[in-house]
């Protein structure tokens, strides 16, 4: 267990320099950098001179690169020179946000999913089973914005039951809060539900195909027990990596979401920094997603080993 | 995941047959269903008319009205006109070689090349394993915005570059679905039992382990068909796609989106062909599934 | 005054400009008769987030919203045209050489901390703004300024490094807001969320991301002044949402208003529709030293296929005034002169005179609106035979390429401007200037343009600017479509919203009627 979790670890610092290097020389290269962006419409030679002097855009790439590393690896993400906030700061602000929008609509979706998978992988065919692939095939052709509108308008807008955009915070009103995340997060939670369902029947059913299944029928258990306790443990594998990927892009923020509901994710300020190519910015949220992407990832393959006891212990081929 | 050994099976487990009596199952083609034929036309004609565009004589795509911006239907203009005037039968013809282009070649993409990789990760562990999760992590996490950028500014705005973007971000999660199927598989009894026979490694990854991630991975694929279309819909609308006046169904969406309360039309007839395209897809495919699938439910 | 064309994912892209205001009328939203009633509070629904409320960062129309109600600028702009008047200080004055420039200030005023507003609270910002090392959005302004120092407790000097006739305008903002050296110090890095200004309301609180809210400044220095109890800001980017939250009641004044939306809100009997009519204008510009437009048949050919007038009315809905030349009708700068407008014989016979065939790359920002422009422009040329092909690219690369001359032909904008001074001299003048992006070079309007900026004299002034109308008609290095009316929406309780120059609102001044 304890080099499974080490194991991990170690490669987490390759796939954060990696990333990070990345990210800085493709951000670099792009054309445009924040000094000309922060001189403004009036610029002069001497301005943007000055800016690049004060942003350290005339050091060479590598020079600047391993001199953020350098800073990050201490805790030091830098002050975005857009705003003279500190990364650390603008992060820590929005985190939130995005974690409550994210973790809202992963229970939405999965209160949808699973039952509903559940129920149309054993009817497969049946009425419900045609309708819920019918939703499901429904909710995936449709763009997210399209949603967000029309959501906008019915609940809003004509029902008048939930704010349109902004946010409370947590602290300040729970029920205001809960309440401004509905309609995001229910946009986000649509797409994931149908996309749950599918990818939950489709494993059902061929689990439900299993003969072991069968066995278990002929002892007489009660189907209940056999759909939640026999075939919903081996049928999880995809949904599972999947809630995996959504869970770590979602934590990199949900832009379209963010910007038509007015929510301070990070989705929003990773995009907007790009824009501006402010470079801290960009590299401190890059690397923030990272390690949030493979810490999520090592919790999704510590699951598949509970799931299924036997993975733990595969062992390599010579 | 169902286990397509006969072999094994028959001699392994005491079975109570699902039912004495049980008629044997009708032949495939009956099976299908009228949905899945209605279904099949209707990918056919959309597939057809996009190949055939330029030989259809429709009206020029990109001949504006601005007189008859969000128009209704007409002799002149079957569906109507656009926020620009021009016509939306056209538009969608034309735009059909673009969501489809898209939609199913970076699907293919990043299924074919995600697959390999999930499948060599899950099956060989160790190492390759530790390489393989490593570089999708990393992938994952990159910001896609910041390589679509680079792409685009650096390389071009053709159609292929952006299958191939679109395709390569895909990859990841590919790799890791078929990782995923392929640790399990990799256990069960049926694996170990061709291996104790003697059959080569390769020879179990393609005759034992890829026949059973298909239905998983091809579920999954189906899935990013819809989002990959998407996905350049939204790209389009930021400016990253192929350039205006050329344009996806998505773009076409996404275009009409801000005059919703004006013309909605502009945005609602790309959306419905999307859709009727994504859920024909959909069914299709399911029911295909259903009838390679011969094996019932056992409950 | 902004020379961008912004936005990746708003709408109104083309409607914004930042900074100093512009001259022209008031708007249709009408203040109700009866005299100002003091209370209430109103909520701003603003185009874009922010991240500080330093006035080194401010720098577009939704942060110097907030920024007019939390700080004063030393000189203001008054009056239905925008002119300069006494704000912080009471009166200035400029040297006989015209580098030096001497303020008075207005006594008895003091910050929201407390502490008095005086000649060193003015060189303490003023030094912030200028000094490199805090990378000023204004850096460009503050960079032109030599030194400034304390005559007395209410005099204040400010040395330029060369004569500038209209150098007040730069106090208006950023450069000119004034923010507590006490709580600048005392705040270091974190003042930027904690804003204390002399400004008629005081900041009270900020929710990250979704309001600031200001208290009124029960001992602002303005008597009678402002009106409200609070005020509320709350940054909205997406347009839709935006409008659904006025509709809602969430906000009271939605900035930045699409052409759409305004034709919307004209119908609804519970809005009202604020306009100002600035000098700013979006227009097409093109690289007079490359090919193809370093020929000025070329040039002409473009601005005789143009028809602005669909553009106008199509796209615009006919909410925006046609250009055809940096002066707006009505502006006093105006000379009359003859400028080249939709003529499709001339455009072909120009194309003749061009003698090759006219295709280039055509660059535009990727956003909605930039986007129509840019395929209703392309279709309009196609008409008379030239092609453009659409190249769009974010506004970083957009702005990157301008400045590196890589371009052939783009869409810009320029924000609202008073003076023409501020907006044509470093668009134009040959040498010196990193924004003249077409390259532009004639010495006869160089020669104007350091007259307007260095001599006093209006008349003189008036006929220098003559000149360079004149030779931007004829040599067309900009093809201009239409001026940049400024609109803002707002319910029916809302009054005296005036004077929304560039998009910015001025809370000092408005009232609700319930």
């Amino acid at each position: 267990m304890l080099t499974f979790v080490r194991g991990k670890v170690l490669h987490l610092v390759p796939v954060m320099f990696a990333v990070t290097c990345f990210s800085f020389l493709l951000t670099s290269l792009l054309p445009g950098d924040a000094a000309v962006v922060m001189a403004g419409p009036n610029a002069t030679a001497e301005s943007v001179a000055a800016l690049r002097s004060g942003l350290k855009l005339d050091q060479p790439l590598p020079v600047r690169y391993v001199d953020w590393l350098g800073k990050a690896v201490r805790g030091d993400l830098g002050t975005s020179p857009r705003s003279q906030t500190r990364v650390l700061e603008s992060i820590r602000e929005r985190l939130p946000i995005t974690l409550e929008l994210l973790l809202i609509a992963q229970v939405m979706g999965l209160l949808v999913a699973v039952p509903i998978g559940i129920a149309s992988a054993y009817r497969a065919g049946g009425i419900l089973d045609q309708a819920a692939s019918g939703a499901a095939f429904a909710v995936l052709a449709i763009p997210g914005f399209v949603v967000a509108i029309v959501l906008i308008y019915l609940f809003a807008v004509q029902m008048d039951l939930v704010p349109a955009t902004g946010y409370t915070p947590l602290l300040t009103n729970p029920l205001e809060n809960l309440r401004s995340f509905f309609l995001p997060a229910l946009t986000v939670a649509l797409g994931e539900a149908a996309a749950y369902t599918r990818l939950l029947r489709s494993d059902m059913i061929a689990t439900l195909q299993e003969d072991y299944i069968a066995m278990a029928r002929a002892k007489g258990l009660p189907t209940w027990h056999i759909l939640l306790r026999h075939a919903l443990k081996p049928s999880s594998f995809t949904l599972l990596t999947v809630l995996g990927i959504n869970i770590g892009r979602l934590l990199g923020g949900a832009l379209i979401v963010e910007t038509i509901f007015a929510l301070p994710g990070i989705g929003r300020l990773l995009v907007e920094a790009i824009y501006a190519r402010d470079l801290v910015v960009v590299q401190g949220v890059v690397a923030f997603v990272a390690v949030a992407f493979v810490l999520v990832n090592f919790g999704v393959d510590l699951l598949y080993a509970v799931l299924d006891p036997r993975i733990r212990h595969g062992r390599a081929l010579a | 995941m169902a286990a397509h050994s006969p072999d094994l099976t028959t001699e392994a487990i005491i079975v109570a047959p699902a039912a004495a009596g049980v008629d044997r199952p009708p032949r495939a083609w009956h099976r299908l269903g009228a949905s899945f034929w209605l279904s099949v036309a209707w990918l056919a004609l959309v597939t057809l008319v996009a190949v055939a565009a330029p030989a259809l004589h429709l009206a020029d795509p990109n001949l504006q009205d601005l007189t008859d911006r969000g128009g209704s239907a007409s002799p002149q203009h079957l569906l109507g006109t656009d926020g620009l005037g021009r016509d939306m039968l056209s538009r969608l013809a034309w735009g059909a070689r673009i969501s489809l282009t898209v939609g199913c070649a970076s699907t293919l993409l990043g299924m074919v090349v995600g697959t390999l990789l999930g499948m060599t990760a899950g099956y060989v562990r160790g190492r390759p394993e530790g390489v393989v999760v490593a570089t999708m992590d990393a992938l994952l996490a990159f910001p896609a915005l910041v390589l679509i950028l680079a792409v685009t500014t650096f390389i071009g705005h053709d159609i292929s570059i952006i299958v191939g973007v679109i395709g390569f971000l895909g990859i990841p999660a590919f790799a890791r679905v078929a990782r995923a199927n392929t640790l399990a598989l990799a256990q069960r009894e049926f694996v170990l039992a061709a291996r104790a026979m003697g059959a080569s490694e390769l020879r179990i990854i393609g005759l034992e382990i890829l026949p059973n991630i298909v239905a998983p991975v091809l579920t999954f694929g189906l899935l990013v068909v819809a989002v990959a279309m998407i996905a350049e819909g939204t790209l389009a609308f930021l400016g990253l796609s192929v350039p205006p006046p050329a344009a996806s169904w998505g773009a076409m969406v996404a275009e009409g989106r801000g005059d919703l309360d004006i013309w909605p039309q502009v945005s609602l007839i790309p959306a419905t062909v999307f859709f009727l395209t994504i859920f024909a897809l959909n069914l299709a495919a399911d029911r295909l599934r259903r009838v390679v699938e011969v094996r019932e439910s056992r409950i | 005054m902004r020379k961008r064309t912004l936005g990746f994912l708003t709408a109104a892209a083309l409607t914004i400009a930042a900074a100093c205001g512009g001259g022209g009328g008031a708007g249709q939203g009408s203040t109700a008769s009866g005299p100002p009633r003091p209370g209430g509070s109103v909520t701003f629904g603003l185009r874009a987030d922010f991240l500080s409320l330093d006035p080194l960062v401010l720098n577009n129309d939704s942060d110097q919203s907030v920024g007019n109600g939390i700080y004063d600028p030393l000189i203001g702009r008054v009056g239905s045209k925008g002119e300069l008047g006494p704000w912080l200080a009471d009166s200035w004055e400029p040297s006989a050489d015209i580098r030096t420039w001497t303020l008075h200030l207005h006594p008895g005023v003091k910050f929201h901390d407390g502490t008095p507003f005086n000649a060193d609270a003015v060189v303490f910002n003023i030094q912030r703004q200028m000094d490199p090392r805090n990378q000023s959005r204004s850096l460009s302004d503050a960079i032109l300024i030599d030194s400034v120092k304390a005559v007395d407790d209410k005099t204040v000097a400010i040395a330029l490094k060369s004569p500038w006739i209209d150098f007040p305008q730069v106090l208006v903002a950023p450069v000119g807001l004034m923010a507590s050296p006490t709580a600048v110090r005392q705040s270091g890095a974190d003042y930027g969320k904690h804003p204390v200004g002399t400004g008629p309301f005081a900041f009270k609180e900020w929710v990250a991301g979704d309001h600031v809210t200001a208290t009124k400044n029960k001992d602002y220095w303005k008597q009678g002044y402002p009106y409200l109890d609070s005020v509320t800001w709350r940054p909205i980017p997406d347009q839709d949402a935006k409008y659904a939250s006025l509709k809602s009641g969430q906000i009271d004044v939605l900035q930045v208003a699409t052409a759409d939306q305004v034709v919307k809100a004209e119908k609804d009997s519970k809005l009202k529709v604020w306009k100002h009519a600035g000098a700013g204008g979006t227009y097409v510009m093109m690289n007079t030293k490359a090919a193809p437009f370093d020929d000025p048949n070329a040039r002409l050919a473009i601005s005789y296929a143009t028809d602005r007038k669909e553009i106008v009315q199509q796209i615009g809905r006919d909410k925006y005034p046609v250009a055809l030349g940096p002066f707006p009708p009505g502006s006093e700068w105006d000379t009359k002169v003859e400028a080249p407008d939709h003529n499709v014989d001339k455009a072909k016979a120009a194309l003749q005179a061009y003698g090759k065939p006219l295709s280039f790359k055509f660059n535009i920002v990727s956003d909605p609106i930039t986007r129509q422009y840019g395929q209703v422009l392309q279709a309009q040329w196609k008409k008379v035979g030239i092609n453009a092909e659409l190249v769009q690219m974010d506004q970083a690369t957009l702005i990157q390429s301008a400045l590196g001359k890589q371009f052939q032909l783009q869409i810009f904008q320029y924000g609202d401007w008073f003076d023409p001074d501020r907006f044509l001299f470093n668009a134009f003048i040959s040498k010196g200037s990193i924004v003249n992006y077409t390259a532009y070079t004639n010495p006869a309007v160089d020669a104007a343009l350091v007259k307007g900026r260095t001599i006093s004299d209006a008349a003189a002034r008036h006929a220098a600017y003559g000149v360079v109308q004149q030779a931007l008609a004829k040599d067309q290095p900009y093809v201009w479509l239409h001026y940049n009316t400024s609109y803002a929406i707002s319910n029916q309780r809302v009054q005296n919203l005036n004077t929304i120059y560039s998009s910015i609102t001025k809370p000092y001044q408005v009232w609700v009627s319930s």
